[in-house]
Protein backbone atom coordinates (compact mmCIF):
# COMPACT_ATOMS: atom_id res chain seq x y z
CA UNK A 1 0.00 0.00 0.00
CA UNK A 2 1.44 3.48 -1.01
CA UNK A 3 1.20 7.13 -0.10
CA UNK A 4 0.74 8.74 -3.41
CA UNK A 5 3.13 11.63 -3.66
CA UNK A 6 5.41 10.36 -1.16
CA UNK A 7 7.61 8.11 -3.08
CA UNK A 8 8.33 10.10 -5.78
CA UNK A 9 11.57 11.73 -6.46
CA UNK A 10 11.79 15.10 -7.18
CA UNK A 11 13.31 14.78 -10.69
CA UNK A 12 11.76 11.67 -11.61
CA UNK A 13 9.06 11.55 -14.42
CA UNK A 14 5.55 12.45 -14.21
CA UNK A 15 3.00 11.52 -12.02
CA UNK A 16 1.31 8.62 -14.00
CA UNK A 17 4.38 7.56 -16.43
CA UNK A 18 4.84 4.41 -18.29
CA UNK A 19 6.84 2.11 -16.71
CA UNK A 20 8.91 -1.02 -17.64
CA UNK A 21 10.63 -3.27 -14.87
CA UNK A 22 12.97 -6.53 -15.96
CA UNK A 23 13.67 -8.41 -12.63
CA UNK A 24 15.81 -11.98 -12.31
CA UNK A 25 16.17 -13.99 -9.12
CA UNK A 26 18.79 -16.96 -8.20
CA UNK A 27 17.39 -18.89 -5.03
CA UNK A 28 19.44 -22.19 -3.76
CA UNK A 29 19.16 -24.08 -0.77
CA UNK A 30 22.06 -25.37 1.24
CA UNK A 31 22.92 -29.66 1.19
CA UNK A 32 22.42 -29.43 -2.98
CA UNK A 33 18.57 -29.15 -2.10
CA UNK A 34 15.90 -26.96 -4.52
CA UNK A 35 17.32 -24.11 -6.47
CA UNK A 36 15.16 -21.69 -8.41
CA UNK A 37 15.84 -19.14 -11.45
CA UNK A 38 13.21 -16.68 -11.79
CA UNK A 39 12.71 -14.03 -14.97
CA UNK A 40 9.86 -11.44 -14.53
CA UNK A 41 9.00 -8.30 -16.82
CA UNK A 42 6.20 -5.92 -15.75
CA UNK A 43 4.51 -2.64 -17.64
CA UNK A 44 2.36 -0.06 -16.72
CA UNK A 45 1.10 1.64 -19.26
CA UNK A 46 -1.17 5.15 -18.68
CA UNK A 47 -3.89 4.96 -21.29
CA UNK A 48 -5.27 7.78 -19.53
CA UNK A 49 -4.79 10.46 -17.13
CA UNK A 50 -7.23 8.62 -14.45
CA UNK A 51 -6.39 4.86 -16.20
CA UNK A 52 -3.50 2.16 -16.07
CA UNK A 53 -3.11 -0.59 -17.75
CA UNK A 54 -0.89 -3.60 -15.93
CA UNK A 55 0.71 -6.54 -17.43
CA UNK A 56 3.09 -8.45 -15.53
CA UNK A 57 4.88 -12.06 -16.82
CA UNK A 58 6.89 -14.45 -14.68
CA UNK A 59 9.22 -17.84 -15.68
CA UNK A 60 10.01 -20.09 -12.71
CA UNK A 61 12.50 -22.97 -13.57
CA UNK A 62 12.64 -25.03 -10.53
CA UNK A 63 15.61 -28.09 -10.10
CA UNK A 64 16.89 -30.45 -7.09
CA UNK A 65 15.86 -32.14 -4.74
CA UNK A 66 13.35 -32.18 -2.33
CA UNK A 67 12.34 -33.36 1.23
CA UNK A 68 9.92 -36.11 0.97
CA UNK A 69 9.41 -37.75 3.91
CA UNK A 70 11.18 -38.82 7.27
CA UNK A 71 12.73 -42.09 7.96
CA UNK A 72 14.30 -43.85 11.48
CA UNK A 73 17.79 -43.07 11.15
CA UNK A 74 20.70 -44.48 13.68
CA UNK A 75 19.47 -44.39 17.62
CA UNK A 76 15.82 -44.12 15.60
CA UNK A 77 16.60 -40.17 15.25
CA UNK A 78 14.03 -39.20 12.19
CA UNK A 79 15.98 -38.19 8.60
CA UNK A 80 15.13 -36.87 5.79
CA UNK A 81 14.77 -38.91 2.47
CA UNK A 82 14.66 -36.84 -0.57
CA UNK A 83 13.35 -37.28 -3.97
CA UNK A 84 16.42 -37.21 -6.61
CA UNK A 85 17.94 -34.19 -8.04
CA UNK A 86 16.48 -34.65 -11.19
CA UNK A 87 13.22 -32.81 -10.36
CA UNK A 88 12.74 -29.86 -12.79
CA UNK A 89 9.97 -27.95 -13.35
CA UNK A 90 9.02 -24.85 -15.33
CA UNK A 91 6.61 -22.44 -14.38
CA UNK A 92 4.62 -19.68 -16.59
CA UNK A 93 2.47 -17.31 -14.73
CA UNK A 94 1.17 -13.61 -16.07
CA UNK A 95 -1.53 -11.25 -14.94
CA UNK A 96 -3.08 -8.13 -16.74
CA UNK A 97 -5.04 -5.90 -15.27
CA UNK A 98 -6.08 -1.90 -14.71
CA UNK A 99 -6.25 0.89 -12.10
CA UNK A 100 -8.65 3.39 -12.07
CA UNK A 101 -8.73 6.62 -10.28
CA UNK A 102 -11.66 8.44 -9.27
CA UNK A 103 -10.80 11.57 -7.19
CA UNK A 104 -8.92 10.47 -4.45
CA UNK A 105 -10.03 6.54 -4.73
CA UNK A 106 -8.37 4.24 -6.82
CA UNK A 107 -9.55 0.88 -7.72
CA UNK A 108 -7.27 -2.34 -9.43
CA UNK A 109 -8.79 -5.30 -11.09
CA UNK A 110 -6.63 -8.16 -12.03
CA UNK A 111 -6.65 -11.36 -13.46
CA UNK A 112 -3.69 -13.68 -13.51
CA UNK A 113 -2.66 -17.36 -14.70
CA UNK A 114 -0.37 -19.65 -13.97
CA UNK A 115 0.93 -23.20 -15.20
CA UNK A 116 3.34 -25.58 -14.07
CA UNK A 117 3.33 -29.77 -15.04
CA UNK A 118 1.71 -30.35 -12.07
CA UNK A 119 -0.20 -27.14 -11.03
CA UNK A 120 -2.38 -24.81 -12.57
CA UNK A 121 -4.05 -21.32 -11.06
CA UNK A 122 -6.47 -18.81 -12.28
CA UNK A 123 -7.24 -15.72 -10.18
CA UNK A 124 -8.92 -12.69 -9.73
CA UNK A 125 -8.30 -9.73 -7.79
CA UNK A 126 -10.18 -6.39 -6.74
CA UNK A 127 -8.45 -3.68 -4.52
CA UNK A 128 -9.23 -0.15 -3.71
CA UNK A 129 -8.16 2.65 -1.89
CA UNK A 130 -8.93 6.20 -0.75
CA UNK A 131 -7.28 8.84 0.53
CA UNK A 132 -8.19 11.37 2.94
CA UNK A 133 -7.23 14.04 5.37
CA UNK A 134 -5.11 15.73 3.07
CA UNK A 135 -3.54 12.61 1.95
CA UNK A 136 -2.06 11.92 5.34
CA UNK A 137 -3.96 8.80 5.89
CA UNK A 138 -4.87 6.06 2.99
CA UNK A 139 -7.59 3.51 3.37
CA UNK A 140 -7.17 0.22 1.30
CA UNK A 141 -9.13 -2.99 1.43
CA UNK A 142 -8.95 -5.69 -1.20
CA UNK A 143 -10.44 -9.40 -1.96
CA UNK A 144 -8.92 -12.22 -4.26
CA UNK A 145 -10.02 -15.42 -5.58
CA UNK A 146 -8.32 -17.81 -6.75
CA UNK A 147 -8.70 -21.61 -8.45
CA UNK A 148 -6.31 -24.04 -8.57
CA UNK A 149 -5.66 -27.32 -9.96
CA UNK A 150 -3.31 -29.99 -8.34
CA UNK A 151 -1.64 -32.74 -9.72
CA UNK A 152 2.01 -34.69 -9.56
CA UNK A 153 4.26 -36.23 -12.02
CA UNK A 154 3.11 -39.62 -12.17
CA UNK A 155 -0.83 -38.55 -12.95
CA UNK A 156 -0.18 -35.56 -14.60
CA UNK A 157 -3.49 -35.00 -15.63
CA UNK A 158 -5.35 -36.20 -12.68
CA UNK A 159 -5.76 -32.41 -11.09
CA UNK A 160 -7.58 -31.62 -7.89
CA UNK A 161 -9.44 -28.69 -6.87
CA UNK A 162 -7.89 -26.13 -4.55
CA UNK A 163 -9.77 -22.81 -3.81
CA UNK A 164 -8.49 -19.86 -1.63
CA UNK A 165 -10.35 -16.52 -1.02
CA UNK A 166 -8.62 -13.27 0.68
CA UNK A 167 -9.82 -10.82 2.49
CA UNK A 168 -7.74 -7.45 3.11
CA UNK A 169 -8.11 -4.31 4.81
CA UNK A 170 -5.64 -1.73 5.28
CA UNK A 171 -4.67 2.04 6.62
CA UNK A 172 -1.24 3.81 6.27
CA UNK A 173 -0.98 6.68 8.52
CA UNK A 174 1.67 9.63 8.15
CA UNK A 175 1.83 10.31 11.91
CA UNK A 176 4.59 13.89 11.74
CA UNK A 177 6.57 15.02 8.61
CA UNK A 178 9.15 12.41 9.65
CA UNK A 179 7.47 8.51 10.43
CA UNK A 180 4.19 7.13 9.00
CA UNK A 181 2.85 3.82 10.10
CA UNK A 182 0.66 1.05 8.40
CA UNK A 183 -1.56 -1.48 9.94
CA UNK A 184 -3.48 -4.35 7.85
CA UNK A 185 -5.34 -7.41 8.39
CA UNK A 186 -5.72 -10.15 5.94
CA UNK A 187 -8.10 -13.37 6.71
CA UNK A 188 -7.74 -16.14 3.53
CA UNK A 189 -9.91 -19.04 3.31
CA UNK A 190 -8.60 -22.07 1.58
CA UNK A 191 -10.48 -25.54 0.68
CA UNK A 192 -10.57 -28.87 -1.43
CA UNK A 193 -7.32 -30.72 -1.95
CA UNK A 194 -4.76 -28.93 0.20
CA UNK A 195 -2.68 -31.54 0.58
CA UNK A 196 1.11 -31.82 -1.12
CA UNK A 197 1.55 -35.25 -3.52
CA UNK A 198 5.01 -35.19 -3.47
CA UNK A 199 5.30 -35.62 0.38
CA UNK A 200 4.78 -39.01 2.56
CA UNK A 201 4.75 -40.10 5.93
CA UNK A 202 6.65 -42.77 7.45
CA UNK A 203 4.22 -45.30 9.72
CA UNK A 204 6.43 -47.43 11.95
CA UNK A 205 4.07 -50.12 11.98
CA UNK A 206 3.13 -50.39 8.42
CA UNK A 207 5.19 -48.41 6.03
CA UNK A 208 4.52 -44.78 3.84
CA UNK A 209 1.32 -43.26 3.83
CA UNK A 210 0.21 -40.20 1.91
CA UNK A 211 0.57 -36.51 2.85
CA UNK A 212 -2.99 -35.79 4.23
CA UNK A 213 -4.40 -32.05 5.37
CA UNK A 214 -7.79 -31.49 6.35
CA UNK A 215 -9.45 -29.74 3.65
CA UNK A 216 -10.46 -26.61 5.11
CA UNK A 217 -7.54 -24.03 5.66
CA UNK A 218 -8.46 -20.51 7.67
CA UNK A 219 -5.14 -17.84 8.47
CA UNK A 220 -5.90 -14.43 10.07
CA UNK A 221 -2.92 -12.47 9.63
CA UNK A 222 -2.08 -8.93 11.09
CA UNK A 223 0.76 -6.95 10.12
CA UNK A 224 2.48 -3.33 11.23
CA UNK A 225 5.42 -1.73 9.50
CA UNK A 226 6.54 1.68 10.88
CA UNK A 227 9.01 4.08 8.65
CA UNK A 228 10.93 6.76 10.64
CA UNK A 229 13.12 8.83 9.74
CA UNK A 230 16.80 9.48 11.97
CA UNK A 231 18.47 12.17 11.87
CA UNK A 232 21.16 11.59 13.79
CA UNK A 233 22.51 9.20 11.68
CA UNK A 234 21.09 10.69 8.56
CA UNK A 235 19.03 7.25 7.58
CA UNK A 236 15.36 5.70 8.25
CA UNK A 237 14.35 2.83 10.14
CA UNK A 238 11.54 0.40 8.80
CA UNK A 239 10.24 -1.87 11.74
CA UNK A 240 7.57 -4.43 10.16
CA UNK A 241 5.96 -7.32 12.75
CA UNK A 242 3.59 -9.41 11.56
CA UNK A 243 1.36 -12.38 13.95
CA UNK A 244 -0.74 -14.82 12.15
CA UNK A 245 -2.86 -17.99 13.13
CA UNK A 246 -4.85 -20.72 11.79
CA UNK A 247 -7.27 -23.12 12.31
CA UNK A 248 -4.61 -26.03 11.72
CA UNK A 249 -2.75 -25.12 14.93
CA UNK A 250 0.10 -22.82 13.62
CA UNK A 251 0.49 -19.37 15.02
CA UNK A 252 3.37 -17.50 13.79
CA UNK A 253 5.65 -14.34 14.31
CA UNK A 254 8.18 -12.39 12.58
CA UNK A 255 9.93 -9.10 13.01
CA UNK A 256 12.04 -7.63 10.77
CA UNK A 257 14.36 -4.20 10.40
CA UNK A 258 15.30 -2.40 8.21
CA UNK A 259 18.22 0.47 7.94
CA UNK A 260 18.30 2.56 4.61
CA UNK A 261 21.07 5.25 4.25
CA UNK A 262 21.19 7.85 1.10
CA UNK A 263 24.61 7.78 -0.02
CA UNK A 264 26.28 10.33 -2.43
CA UNK A 265 25.27 10.13 -6.58
CA UNK A 266 21.97 8.30 -6.19
CA UNK A 267 22.57 5.36 -4.15
CA UNK A 268 20.83 4.00 -1.71
CA UNK A 269 22.00 1.51 1.44
CA UNK A 270 20.23 -1.16 2.77
CA UNK A 271 20.94 -3.57 5.28
CA UNK A 272 18.13 -5.47 7.56
CA UNK A 273 17.28 -8.69 10.15
CA UNK A 274 14.45 -10.85 10.16
CA UNK A 275 13.29 -12.88 12.82
CA UNK A 276 10.54 -15.89 12.20
CA UNK A 277 8.73 -18.34 14.49
CA UNK A 278 6.32 -20.40 13.64
CA UNK A 279 4.68 -23.88 15.75
CA UNK A 280 3.96 -27.23 14.40
CA UNK A 281 0.59 -28.40 12.79
CA UNK A 282 -1.78 -30.23 15.04
CA UNK A 283 -1.45 -33.38 12.73
CA UNK A 284 2.38 -32.70 12.19
CA UNK A 285 4.83 -35.76 13.94
CA UNK A 286 8.37 -36.44 12.50
CA UNK A 287 7.70 -40.35 12.01
CA UNK A 288 4.20 -41.77 13.15
CA UNK A 289 4.60 -44.96 15.54
CA UNK A 290 1.09 -46.46 14.54
CA UNK A 291 -1.62 -45.61 12.19
CA UNK A 292 -2.35 -42.11 12.43
CA UNK A 293 -5.51 -40.52 11.86
CA UNK A 294 -7.15 -39.29 8.97
CA UNK A 295 -4.80 -36.16 8.41
CA UNK A 296 -1.16 -36.38 8.61
CA UNK A 297 1.70 -34.87 7.78
CA UNK A 298 5.79 -34.82 8.37
CA UNK A 299 6.24 -31.81 5.95
CA UNK A 300 9.14 -30.08 7.52
CA UNK A 301 7.19 -26.46 6.59
CA UNK A 302 4.56 -27.28 9.25
CA UNK A 303 6.86 -28.61 11.85
CA UNK A 304 7.89 -25.85 14.55
CA UNK A 305 10.86 -24.05 14.10
CA UNK A 306 12.25 -20.75 13.74
CA UNK A 307 14.57 -18.97 11.44
CA UNK A 308 17.17 -16.35 11.51
CA UNK A 309 17.92 -13.92 8.07
CA UNK A 310 20.26 -11.27 7.23
CA UNK A 311 18.65 -8.71 4.32
CA UNK A 312 21.30 -6.31 2.10
CA UNK A 313 20.55 -4.12 -0.83
CA UNK A 314 21.69 -1.30 -3.05
CA UNK A 315 20.27 1.06 -5.55
CA UNK A 316 21.36 3.26 -7.90
CA UNK A 317 19.90 6.15 -9.88
CA UNK A 318 21.56 5.34 -12.65
CA UNK A 319 19.90 8.00 -15.32
CA UNK A 320 16.42 10.52 -15.21
CA UNK A 321 15.13 7.63 -16.26
CA UNK A 322 16.84 4.25 -15.36
CA UNK A 323 17.24 3.04 -11.70
CA UNK A 324 19.12 -0.49 -11.04
CA UNK A 325 18.55 -2.78 -7.80
CA UNK A 326 20.46 -5.63 -6.29
CA UNK A 327 19.45 -7.22 -2.64
CA UNK A 328 20.48 -10.50 -1.22
CA UNK A 329 19.17 -12.27 1.52
CA UNK A 330 20.14 -15.45 3.37
CA UNK A 331 17.83 -17.52 5.60
CA UNK A 332 19.09 -19.92 8.47
CA UNK A 333 16.34 -22.23 9.94
CA UNK A 334 16.98 -23.42 13.64
CA UNK A 335 14.70 -26.03 15.31
CA UNK A 336 15.80 -23.84 18.61
CA UNK A 337 13.82 -20.85 17.45
CA UNK A 338 10.56 -22.31 17.09
CA UNK A 339 7.16 -21.20 18.41
CA UNK A 340 6.16 -24.38 20.66
CA UNK A 341 5.21 -27.40 18.99
CA UNK A 342 7.87 -30.31 17.69
CA UNK A 343 10.16 -30.24 14.82
CA UNK A 344 13.66 -32.52 14.07
CA UNK A 345 17.17 -31.02 13.93
CA UNK A 346 17.40 -32.76 9.83
CA UNK A 347 15.17 -29.80 8.87
CA UNK A 348 17.38 -27.12 9.60
CA UNK A 349 19.35 -25.89 6.53
CA UNK A 350 19.38 -22.09 5.05
CA UNK A 351 18.90 -20.89 2.30
CA UNK A 352 20.07 -17.61 -0.11
CA UNK A 353 18.05 -15.05 -2.66
CA UNK A 354 19.73 -12.70 -4.62
CA UNK A 355 17.72 -10.61 -7.49
CA UNK A 356 18.17 -7.94 -9.45
CA UNK A 357 15.29 -5.36 -10.99
CA UNK A 358 16.02 -2.45 -13.98
CA UNK A 359 13.42 0.06 -13.76
CA UNK A 360 12.45 2.05 -16.53
CA UNK A 361 10.63 5.41 -15.97
CA UNK A 362 8.99 7.57 -19.05
CA UNK B 1 -16.47 -6.06 10.20
CA UNK B 2 -13.52 -4.62 8.44
CA UNK B 3 -14.25 -1.29 7.74
CA UNK B 4 -15.03 -0.99 11.67
CA UNK B 5 -11.84 -2.47 12.27
CA UNK B 6 -10.25 -0.02 9.57
CA UNK B 7 -12.06 2.74 10.64
CA UNK B 8 -10.91 2.03 15.02
CA UNK B 9 -7.42 1.92 13.81
CA UNK B 10 -7.44 5.29 11.76
CA UNK B 11 -8.82 6.77 15.13
CA UNK B 12 -6.61 5.03 16.93
CA UNK B 13 -3.58 6.11 15.04
CA UNK B 14 -4.78 9.62 14.41
CA UNK B 15 -5.52 10.28 18.37
CA UNK B 16 -1.65 11.87 18.70
CA UNK B 17 -1.16 13.09 14.88
CA UNK B 18 -1.41 16.36 12.99
CA UNK B 19 -2.01 17.36 9.46
CA UNK B 20 1.32 17.26 7.76
CA UNK B 21 1.75 19.87 5.38
CA UNK B 22 2.75 19.97 1.43
CA UNK B 23 5.92 21.45 2.26
CA UNK B 24 6.43 19.44 5.19
CA UNK B 25 6.80 16.28 3.35
CA UNK B 26 10.38 16.36 2.11
CA UNK B 27 11.54 14.40 4.56
CA UNK B 28 8.77 11.75 3.70
CA UNK B 29 9.50 11.96 0.11
CA UNK B 30 12.91 10.43 0.62
CA UNK B 31 13.87 7.68 -1.50
CA UNK B 32 14.75 5.89 2.15
CA UNK B 33 11.84 6.06 3.45
CA UNK B 34 9.63 4.78 0.88
CA UNK B 35 7.18 2.09 2.23
CA UNK B 36 7.93 -0.32 -0.65
CA UNK B 37 10.51 -2.05 -1.81
CA UNK B 38 10.56 -2.52 -5.95
CA UNK B 39 7.54 -4.02 -6.58
CA UNK B 40 9.43 -7.03 -8.10
CA UNK B 41 11.89 -7.69 -5.15
CA UNK B 42 8.41 -7.75 -2.95
CA UNK B 43 6.39 -9.72 -4.96
CA UNK B 44 9.59 -12.59 -4.78
CA UNK B 45 10.31 -12.37 -0.99
CA UNK B 46 6.48 -12.70 0.05
CA UNK B 47 6.26 -16.15 -2.56
CA UNK B 48 9.62 -17.02 -1.23
CA UNK B 49 8.68 -16.76 2.54
CA UNK B 50 5.34 -18.38 1.50
CA UNK B 51 6.75 -21.22 0.07
CA UNK B 52 8.84 -21.94 3.19
CA UNK B 53 6.48 -21.06 6.12
CA UNK B 54 3.62 -21.65 7.37
CA UNK B 55 2.24 -18.54 8.55
CA UNK B 56 0.46 -15.68 6.92
CA UNK B 57 1.13 -12.11 6.42
CA UNK B 58 -1.47 -9.13 5.99
CA UNK B 59 1.10 -7.66 2.71
CA UNK B 60 -1.87 -7.58 0.36
CA UNK B 61 -4.32 -9.32 -2.35
CA UNK B 62 -3.75 -10.82 -5.87
CA UNK B 63 -1.40 -13.55 -7.12
CA UNK B 64 -2.23 -17.41 -7.59
CA UNK B 65 -0.83 -20.56 -6.14
CA UNK B 66 2.11 -22.34 -7.45
CA UNK B 67 3.54 -26.20 -7.12
CA UNK B 68 6.32 -24.28 -4.91
CA UNK B 69 3.87 -24.98 -1.88
CA UNK B 70 4.24 -28.55 -2.62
Amino acid sequence: MALPGIHARAEAPGANPLQLDAGHLEYSESGARMSVRVNQASAVVPLAEAFQLKANGIQDVVSGASPQFNAPGPGGKPQQVRTGASVRDRRNAGDIGGTARLGDSAITLRQGWSKENDYKSTWTSLEARHELNRRDTTLAGGFAFADDGVSNHDTPNDFRTRMKRDFFVGVTQVLDPRSLVEVSLQYSYSSGFLSDPYKRVFVQSGGLLPDARPDRHRQLAATARYVTYLPAIDSALHLTGSLSDDNWGIHSGSLEAQWRKELPAEWLASAGARYYAQSSADFYAPLYQDQPGPTHSSDYRLAGFGSIAWLAGVSKQLTRNFSLQLAAERDYRHLGLRWGGIGIEADDYLWSLYMVSLQARF
Amino acid sequence: MGARIAALVVLTLCGGCATVQPWERGTLAKPSMAIEEPPHQTAQKLRTYGAKEAGASASGVGGGGCGCNN
